[in-house]
C-alpha cells in the first residue's frame, strides 16, 4: 500500500461466525519506507478490544490510504507539529519517515499528553530527535513537576507563549494540528491569535469512530492480506494490550514511482496545426519526417 | 500494428490521440471531426453554436437537438449526484471573475459573449426536446464538456472495435486497451509545482480509464482560478493546488476533480464513491512548492 506519512487506512477483520466487522479507521504510525504496515489503536470500545484479542493468522482487511493531513517529502518549510494524547499517531508517521529518510526539514513537535509516565512512543520520540539535529521534541504533561523541567520536558498545557517561539523561530512555518475536539480548537484558536494564516495549518480531527461503510461496495478496492504468511508485526496497542504482532505486506500496485516525463509544451510554438508521430510494433519509434515530432506519453494535468 | 498520435489545438486548450490499430489513420480523421463538431455546437466561444444560441434567450423555452438534450441531461445528473456542487449555471459568476475569454494560443485572446451582468441560477427545466432557460442566466457546458466529450470519443472507438488508444484533452485523458507489444498504458500525474511527474499511474488490466486533473494553478502563464463555488458564486476557497480523479468515466472524473476543490478536499472518499470513481490524488502548494499530496484508493 503505497501511502504518504500522516495518513490513515480502515481496518476490518472477520469474526468466527464468518461475517466481516464494519471497519474503523487508524492513523497509519510506520514510515512509507517501511516495509511492514504498522498501526497504533488505543484500547476503549468493542471493536478495539476484539482486535486486541486477533490471534496471528487473522485476515485483516485494509482499506486506504485516506487523508489530507500529509507531510510531503518534497516540501522543505520548517514544520511545527502540535499533539494532543492519540493525535500523535499520525505525526509518528511523518517523524519515522523524516528520520529513516534523513531529510533536513526542520521539524518541531509538541507533544501534550495527560501523563508523561503514559505518553505513547515517548521513549521512540526522544531517540529520534537525539539522532536527528533537524528534530526537536517537546512533551508537555501536568504531572512534571516544575522543579524538573528542561528544554524537553514542560509542565502543563501547550499555551500561546510556546507556539508565538514557534512562530518567532521559524516564521514559514506550517503548522500540523491534531488530538482530541478540545485541544484541535484551543491550538487553533491560539494559531489564529498569534496571526498564523490559515492556509498554514492543517488539522486533523480523530472522531470516536470513524465509520467506512464502503467495503461492502468495494470488492476491487479491498486488499486482503493473510498474515500468517508473513513474519511480524503491524498492529501496536496502546495502554497496557499485549502486543500483537501482524505483518500486512504492502500492495504496491497502485505505485509504480515516478517516470521523468517530458512535459510537452511543443503545441504553443509549433507552427504546425497538428503534429504526428507513428511507430510499428516491428520497428522502434522513428522520426522519419520532418512533420513528425517524438512520441508524447501521456500525462494529466491542469490545462 | 501501427500507434498513431496527432497533437493539434482544439476546445481552447491542446488535445492528442493516440491509437493502436492496423489502420489508425481514418479512424483519427473522424475523432477530429467529432471533436470539431462538439466544440462547434457547445462552444461558449463559437457566436453561432447552439450554446450560444440558446443563451441568448434567457427565461425562454428552447428547441434543442438530441445532442444537446443528452449533454444537458448528463449536466442535471451530475448537479443531483453533487448536491449542487456542479452547476452549468454559474457562466456569469465565473466571467466576473474574470474569465471571461479563452487562450487557444498565447498571442490570441478570444472573447466570449459577456454575461457578466446576469446571474447564476439554481437549476434549469429540460424536457425531451426543450430546455427552459431561467430568466437572466447563462448555461456554461465547460465543467462537463471534456469529461464528456472523451467518454463519446471511447464508446465511439470501442464499438468500431477500436480498442487500444488514450486520448488528452487539455490534460484530461482517457484509455483503454495497450500500447505497442502489449505493453500498458502508463500516464503520468505531473506535480503541482510543475517540477516533474508525481506519479504514474498504470493501466494495468486495459480496460477503460480516465484521468482527469483540475487545478488552482496557471493557465496561459497567468494564475488563474477559475472553479466557482456555486454556493457563494465566487471562486472556490482552497488551499488544494491540483486534484486527480481516476475512474472509469472521464465525465465523473473531471466532475469528481472540480467539486473536490470547491470542498478543499473534504470527504474525498464520499465523492469517490458517489461518483464511481477510484482513485483520488490532492496536491497542496504554498508559493507554488508543493507542501502535501494525499493519495485515495
Amino acid at each position: 500500500m503505497g501511502f504518504t506519512a500522516g495518513q490513515y487506512a480502515s481496518l476490518s477483520f472477520m469474526h468466527s461466525d464468518g461475517s466481516l466487522t464494519p471497519s474503523r479507521s487508524f492513523s497509519i504510525v510506520s514510515s512509507p519506507s517501511d516495509q511492514n504496515l504498522s498501526f497504533a489503536i488505543r484500547i476503549g470500545g468493542r471493536f478495539t478490544k476484539d482486535i486486541a484479542r486477533l490471534p496471528v493468522g487473522t485476515i485483516v482487511q485494509v482499506q486506504g490510504p485516506y487523508g489530507v493531513f500529509t507531510l510531503s517529502p518534497r516540501q522543505t518549510r520548517p514544520v511545527v507539529l502540535l499533539a494532543g494524547g492519540i493525535g500523535i499517531t499520525p505525526m509518528l508517521s511523518m517523524l519515522r519517515f523524516v528520520a529513516q529518510e534523513k531529510l533536513t526539514t526542520p521539524i518541531t513537535l509538541l507533544y501534550s499528553c495527560r501523563s508523561i509516565d503514559d505518553a505513547p512512543f515517548y521513549d521512540e520520540l526522544r531517540q529520534i530527535a537525539s539522532q536527528n539535529p533537524a528534530i526537536s521534541v517537546h512533551f508537555f504533561a501536568s504531572d512534571i513537576p516544575k522543579d524538573q523541567q528542561d528544554r524537553q520536558h514542560i509542565s502543563g498545557r501547550i499555551n500561546d507563549g510556546h507556539i508565538a517561539q514557534c512562530i518567532n523561530r521559524f516564521s514559514d512555518a506550517l503548522f500540523y494540528v491534531c488530538g482530541p475536539k478540545g485541544f484541535n480548537k484551543t491550538i487553533t484558536d491560539a494559531l489564529a491569535r498569534n496571526n498564523v494564516p490559515s492556509n498554514m495549518v492543517l488539522i486533523e480531527s480523530f472522531a470516536s469512530a470513524k465509520y467506512n461503510a464502503f467495503w461492502g461496495d468495494w470488492s476491487a478496492q479491498k486488499f486482503a492480506f493473510v498474515a500468517s504468511a508473513m513474519a511480524m508485526a503491524a498492529v501496536t496497542f496502546l495502554f497496557g494490550a499485549a502486543d500483537i504482532h501482524h505483518i500486512l505486506d504492502k500492495d504496491t500496485s497502485t505505485v509504480k514511482g515516478s517516470q521523468a516525463v517530458k512535459q510537452s509544451d511543443d503545441a504553443d510554438e509549433n507552427e504546425s496545426p497538428v503534429t504526428t508521430n507513428a511507430s510499428s510494433s516491428t520497428t522502434s519509434s522513428t522520426n522519419n519526417s520532418s512533420a513528425q515530432s517524438q512520441y508524447q506519453q501521456p500525462v494529466s494535468s491542469v490545462s | 500494428m501501427i500507434r498513431l498520435q496527432q497533437t493539434r489545438k482544439a476546445l481552447g486548450s491542446q488535445a492528442t490521440i493516440t491509437i493502436v490499430a492496423a489502420k489508425p489513420h481514418q479512424i483519427l480523421s473522424k475523432l477530429w471531426a467529432k471533436i470539431d463538431d462538439f466544440e462547434a455546437q457547445f462552444s461558449r466561444f463559437r457566436p453561432d453554436s447552439e450554446l450560444s444560441q440558446i443563451n441568448a434567450k434567457p427565461g425562454s423555452s428552447v428547441t434543442i437537438s438530441p445532442k444537446m438534450h443528452d449533454i444537458l441531461a448528463a449536466s442535471q445528473h451530475m448537479q443531483q449526484k453533487t448536491d449542487g456542487l456542479y452547476n452549468p449555471l454559474i457562466l456569469p459568476a465565473l466571467q466576473r471573475a474574470g474569465y471571461v475569454g479563452s487562450w487557444p494560443h498565447p498571442k490570441q485572446f478570444v472573447t466570449a459573449t459577456d454575461y457578466r451582468g446576469r446571474q447564476s441560477a439554481p437549476r434549469f427545466k429540460l424536457t425531451k426536446d426543450k430546455i427552459l432557460m431561467p430568466k437572466d442566466s447563462a448555461l456554461d457546458l465547460g465543467g462537463i464538456g471534456k469529461g464528456y466529450l472523451l467518454d463519446q470519443l471511447a464508446n465511439w472507438l470501442l464499438v468500431h472495435t477500436v480498442t487500444n488508444f488514450w486520448i488528452s484533452l487539455g490534460g484530461d485523458i482517457i484509455t483503454h486497451g495497450f500500447n505497442l507489444d502489449d505493453r500498458p498504458w502508463e500516464v503520468g500525474i505531473q506535480s503541482a509545482d510543475t517540477s516533474g511527474i508525481l506519479k504514474t499511474i498504470i493501466n494495468s488490466d486495459g480496460s477503460l480509464l480516465a484521468i482527469c486533473t483540475s487545478g488552482t494553478t496557471k493557465r496561459g502563464g497567468e494564475a488563474w482560478h477559475h472553479i466557482i463555488d456555486p454556493r457563494t458564486d465566487k471562486p472556490a476557497k482552497t488551499t488544494i493546488a491540483t486534484t486527480t480523479v481516476c475512474g472509469a468515466s472521464a465525465m465523473h472524473s473531471e466532475i469528481a476533480a472540480k467539486t473536490l476543490i470547491i470542498t478543499d478536499g473534504q470527504q474525498v472518499e464520499q465523492m469517490l464513491r458517489t461518483l464511481a470513481c477510484q482513485k483520488a490524488i490532492v496536491q497542496r502548494t504554498i508559493d507554488n512548492r508543493v507542501i502535501s499530496e494525499a493519495f485515495y484508493a
